[in-house]
């Protein structure tokens, strides 16, 4: 057993709590218990998962699984007996909270009001369901307990009391979230109602979980408040800097909820800690984040779990308390990493196969950390609902299904069915975002096709092509993509035919649609991703700025935009998507990094090495961020530390040939010490021989042209102009015979070192890798390709026709992936990818892209004039 | 095992509508206001019963 740094420990979860609304109130002075908490413990940003669900978020903080695991995949599930929907069970839950390990482990733990944790299970100590604090019955009627909402029986009676019905609440209690109360028209107005509620129900968890602190044992509480969640989602949208388009008299009646919300968690809190030993360790933490400021959203998607669209994918979490640092932001964390820090503090084994990481980061003393294969194999008592009463709903419901199609039981009305087979595929489609986010896109396509066939339904789509793209099934994600735009233009059409449509027809064809209409663009989001895969960056960026437009607010959608801008060498736009993605996420690491980049390609050394320094700090093995330390460092002549993040970057990649030969520069020319320069001299000698620009491309796609352009620009060429110029290659083709043999004779690459060598696309995978390749990548449609190589073969009549052979294009694209690949994976292999008619069209950009990438001064003006936009003549 | 600090609740004037305060001092709060919203609703029961009997009169 590892080392105990707690003896108790208290988590407080805070529903879509969130640091852009907590930061602007502890400086007003109006969080002051959550400001000196944070003084006397760590804090920092956690990671969400998406799907941003609540019930599967806070199952995942309280197991360490994800959903696909943990078997909680949405809101509601079936009823046993297939009649209907009730909200998510905790008998449905698939593997062991932390409370169950703990029980297992003869600890006493208080738990209140989790999602889901109704019914109550049979743990050491008690347990409160989330249904507890749930009036559904006037003030003046019996406010009954349901079956299951408390563990142990025993207690059932004295928290009943605790309980605060929405209808006691006075002005008193409700002016500070509501200063225009008495105006407001109490009868009617929902949202006064909705805040009513939901500040009884924060009450009556806190009244709950005060008497169990302080009048039981415990070893271990966890007590869960949903109310800043829902005062956000009713009242965000009101929460000051007043928007456009929202009325003055109902901005004024509702711009404090959320404030006071927050206010009354820190009140809440006050109490709370007043109320605990010094020995206790507290984590105060949110599932997700919600969108406070200009990232507000504008409009919502119409589908299920609709009002998640607010929730940022960024909530909080402090810790303090014995073992904990004191003053410091940690960063990194997921909700993931909840109970395997809970474990890690109490000393005990954490499951190798939890999802999450123990935040050692936190601890004031490094502690060697047990772990266990599977807590799920562990036998014995885990405080557990006896096996009868756990279940699958799903599966229950498939069982019924069965007795249904048998006979046995009369069907449920066709509406019940319809709407459990639609939670039923919502809930899967949860599952696969859930797993995408993991990174496990072959599971989640296993969930996405199925579902995707069976309903046709274009959400379902789009996140089944994603998939394909995180698979590189490029062809198959090529061809969702243009089924998907089929089908949303045939939605177009069927919305003009409307008023002419009979309406029954229309009802049934709008079924599978109605809730894509108003979906935004994600389809050309994922087409942008996969021509950014294929090396299409112009293509790419057009489609990824379409996106922007409508989703203003996505941070994959920023980022990508960003690596297309740097793959493109516009350090100024990819300069500003950074920032756009720091604005949303300041610790992304990624962004960082990115950002650095482009101030340091703009020689703005000092500002590029503060945003490496962060991405490092964020993300410590990040072996490009290290090298691009070196890098900066290099430059502003600190070449000692430029040296140590140079060996640091090839201790993490040993492979980065680029950062062993700047290691080879800085030892011998800049600081005398050639001694240590040899052991990278050797990794070059032994896996590298230097470096050979290649041109490559489909025939026909402007390869010889950039030769002449590389010739005219006083690089080094190797061609042996064996192949006379003609008509389809006026200026000659710069080939290189030997080059034709490469997939069985490489004993000419001696000769291409430092110079530029023509080579078709197909045959860059058959380069040896112990050369540094920088690849000039031409490319042109497709059809002018065909169309040029046609010509060229002779066959004019087929081109007049436009008779291609068949199969042609596919093939190629084919190869183009393959190729592609090859290069994605090759760590000695730069490459720029070069647009054909960009080039005919904006010369003197692409010449100076191509320049930079070279990274040797080539002569631009002469570059230029080799582009004749005569013998562009082959156009689709 | 001991249990939690046994936190008193400083001098404070109960109002009789109750108030954020009090709801935020938990379940100790709760009963507070409650016993006092229950008196002076008994009170107000005694007064309006008496000043109901003395206008039967």
């Amino acid at each position: 057993m590892s080392k105990k740094l707690a003896k108790k420990v208290l988590v407080i979860g805070w529903d879509a709590a969130d640091w852009k609304v907590i930061m602007p109130l502890i400086e007003q002075g109006k969080m002051p218990t959550l400001a000196k908490f944070m003084s006397e413990g760590v804090h920092g940003a956690i990671k969400t998962l998406d799907p941003p669900l609540s019930p599967m978020l806070w199952t995942s903080m309280a197991t360490g699984y994800r959903a696909d695991k943990h078997g909680i995949t949405g809101f509601v599930e079936p009823l046993a007996d297939n009649s209907g929907l009730r909200p998510v069970t905790s008998t449905s839950r698939k593997t062991r909270a932390i409370w169950n390990i703990l029980h297992n482990q003869g600890m006493k733990s208080n738990v209140v009001s989790w999602w889901p944790s109704n019914p109550t299970e049979p743990i050491n100590g008690v347990m409160v369901s989330n249904h507890y604090q749930t009036a559904n019955k006037p003030l003046n009627e019996d406010w009954e307990m349901p079956d299951g909402t408390i563990h142990p029986e025993s207690m059932k009676d004295i928290l009943s009391e605790q309980r605060v019905h929405p209808e006691e609440l006075t002005a008193a209690h409700l002016l500070p979230f509501m200063p225009n109360l008495k105006e407001m028209d109490k009868k009617k107005d929902k949202r006064l109602k909705s805040v009513a509620k939901v500040l009884a129900h924060a009450s009556s968890v806190h009244a709950a979980s005060t008497y169990l602190q302080r009048e039981t044992e415990w070893d271990f509480m966890a007590v869960y408040h949903d109310a800043i969640d829902h005062f956000s989602h009713i009242a965000m949208k009101f929460h000051p800097p007043q928007r456009p388009g929202i009325a003055d008299e109902v901005y004024n009646n509702y711009k404090d909820v959320v404030v006071s919300g927050y206010m009354f968690h820190d009140m809440m809190l006050e109490r709370t800690l007043n109320q605990l030993d010094d020995d206790t360790t507290v984590i105060i933490v949110s599932d997700h984040g919600f969108h406070s400021d200009h990232l507000r959203p504008k409009y919502f998607i119409k589908e299920p779990a609709m009002p998640a669209q607010e929730h940022s994918p960024f909530g909080m979490i402090c810790m303090r308390g014995p073992g904990i640092k004191k003053g410091e932001k940690i960063f990194g964390a997921s909700i993931l990493d909840l109970t395997p820090t809970i474990l890690a503090l109490y000393g005990l084994p954490i499951g190798e196969n939890m999802e999450g990481k123990p935040l050692v980061q936190a601890f004031d003393e490094e502690v060697v950390l047990d772990t266990i294969p599977d807590w799920e194999k562990v036998e014995g008592d885990f405080g557990m609902h006896p096996t009868d009463l756990q279940e699958d709903p799903w599966a229950a419901q498939e069982a019924m299904q069965q007795l249904i199609e048998l006979g046995y039981i009369e069907a449920p009305g066709e509406n019940i069915a319809q709407r459990i087979d639609d939670v039923k595929n919502e809930s899967r489609y949860y599952v696969a975002r859930n797993l995408l986010d993991a990174g496990k896109a072959n599971k989640a396509i296993e969930i996405l096709e199925p579902i995707f066939e069976d309903t046709q339904e274009i959400r379902y789509g789009q996140k089944l092509a994603h998939a394909y793209l995180s698979t590189k099934k490029f062809k198959k994600c090529r061809a969702l993509i243009d089924q998907l735009k089929e089908k949303q233009l045939e939605i177009e059409a069927l919305q003009e035919k409307e008023e002419s449509s009979d309406e029954k027809t229309l009802t049934k064809k709008k079924k599978g649609f109605i809730r894509e209409i108003e979906l935004p663009n994600y389809i050309d989001y994922v087409e942008g991703l996969l021509l950014m895969y294929l090396n299409r960056p112009d293509k790419a960026l057009k489609l990824l700025r379409k996106v922007e437009e409508s989703a203003p607010n996505s941070l994959n959608v920023i980022s990508n935009i960003g690596k297309v801008c740097l793959m493109r060498q516009r350090w100024v736009d990819a300069q500003n998507a950074f920032i756009k993605v720091l604005a949303i996420d300041e610790s992304n690491s990624f962004a960082h990094h990115g950002l650095g980049l482009t101030f340091l390609r703009q020689n703005r050394l000092e500002d590029a090495l503060s945003e490496f320094f962060t991405a490092v700090e964020l993300n410590y093995f990040y072996p490009k961020a290290h090298y691009h330390i070196g890098e900066a460092l290099a430059k502003l002549e600190k070449n000692v530390e430029a040296a140590q993040a140079f060996e640091l970057a090839t201790s993490m990649a040993p492979g980065m040939t680029k950062a062993h030969k700047w290691l080879i520069d800085i030892y011998k020319n800049r600081l005398n010490e050639s001694e240590k320069a040899v052991t990278h001299e050797n990794f070059i000698k032994d896996n590298i021989k230097g470096e050979i620009i290649i041109v490559s491309g489909l025939p026909r796609s402007g390869t010889s042209m950039m030769m002449q352009i590389l010739d005219k620009g006083g690089y080094d060429v190797l061609t042996d102009k064996l192949r006379e110029p003609d008509n389809n290659n006026p200026k000659g083709y710069y080939e290189f015979e030997p080059v034709k043999k490469l997939m069985m004779d490489k004993s000419w690459l001696p000769e291409a070192e430092g110079k530029a060598v023509k080579i078709i696309a197909q045959l860059l995978p058959f380069l040896p890798s112990n050369y540094d390749y920088k690849i000039i990548f031409m490319r042109r449609e497709m059809s002018e390709v065909l169309k040029s190589q046609q010509i060229m073969l002779g066959k004019e009549g087929d081109v007049k026709s436009k008779v291609f052979p068949t199969g042609l294009n596919d093939a190629f694209q084919k190869q183009l992936i393959k190729v592609e690949n090859w290069i994605d994976s090759q760590p000695n292999v730069e490459m720029l990818s070069v647009d054909y008619s960009n080039v005919i069209a904006n010369a003197e950009d692409e010449i100076d892209n191509i320049i930079s990438f070279l990274s040797s001064p080539g002569n631009k003006n002469e570059m230029i004039g080799v582009v004749d936009k005569k013998l562009y003549r082959n156009k689709k | 095992m001991k249990k939690q600090k046994q936190t008193g609740v400083k001098e404070y004037k109960i109002p009789v509508l109750g108030s954020l305060g009090l709801l935020a001092l938990g379940d100790v709060g709760l009963k507070m206001w409650r016993e006092k919203r229950d008196i002076e609703a008994a009170t107000q029961k005694k007064k309006s019963g008496n000043s109901k009997s003395k206008g039967d009169e």
